[in-house]
């Protein structure tokens, strides 16, 4: 199990080559890590490590150049399209209008009036009751 | 009130506005009409959500996009200009602000 202790301060001796540095006593124990872990015990070891191995000003990020890899739209002047509120109002009454019309020649005549209808005719010239048999 | 490159512009907050395909549809009833925006002009608009600077919108406006200032500032003006005259956003005074 020794090999599995403090994994963090591992890392830190191998970046560095050296072993003078304070060593941790956490002694926690991290089977399953396999050494990429960081040492919870301790935090402030790490930290002090990792300014070693890396120079702070190697951790500030970039101010020049940060802009090269961003990508740029393609321009297109800027539009506005105006739509009158009251000329669409206008224009969708035109259509049912003109809806209403088509409409109106479409719909199936009324019933001609019972005069002009034969059966009706011949009941007004000969009433039924005229050609009931006594 | 002229526009220039040092105005302040804002929305007018009492409009309607929708997001359509990701483009911005406005609804003025002073002015009774909609109002569409295409891409670019749906990015000020956005711009323009707080109090903005002229001089800003071109530079957000360089930063994000393929156009020079010549071109831009061509384009663009004019159409600030007819936000202005629409009534869809109001010249901040800034001597009043103060």
């Amino acid at each position: 199990m020794q090999g599995s202790r403090c994994q963090a301060l591992a890392f830190f001796r191998i970046r560095n080559g050296q072993s003078r540095h304070a060593t941790c006593d956490c002694n926690r124990l991290t089977p399953s890590c396999g050494g990429t872990l960081p040492c919870h015990g301790r935090p402030d070891l790490i930290e002090k490590g990792m300014d070693v191995i890396v120079p702070e000003g190697m951790m500030r990020p970039k101010t020049t150049g940060s802009n090269d890899h961003k990508i740029q739209r393609a321009w297109e002047p800027p539009a506005l399209t105006k739509l009158a509120i009251g000329t669409e109002t206008k224009s969708a009454a035109d259509d049912s209008r003109a809806i209403s019309v088509r409409l109106t020649s479409s719909q199936p005549q009324p019933p001609a009036p019972p005069e002009t209808k034969l059966g009706f005719s011949v009941e007004w010239a000969f009433p039924l009751s005229a050609r009931v048999e006594r | 009130m002229s526009v220039t490159i040092d105005s302040v512009l804002v929305q007018d907050k009492t409009l309607k506005t929708a997001v359509l395909d990701g483009d911005i549809v406005v609804l003025s009833l002073r002015a009774g009409s909609y109002f569409g925006f295409n891409r670019v002009a749906s990015e000020i608009w956005t711009m323009l959500a707080e109090p903005c600077g002229i001089r800003r919108i071109f530079e957000a406006l360089l930063q994000d996009h393929d156009v020079d200032a010549t071109t831009l500032a061509r384009d663009v003006t004019p159409f600030l200009e007819l936000l202005v005259e629409q009534g869809l956003v109001q010249v901040v005074d800034l001597s009043e602000a103060r």
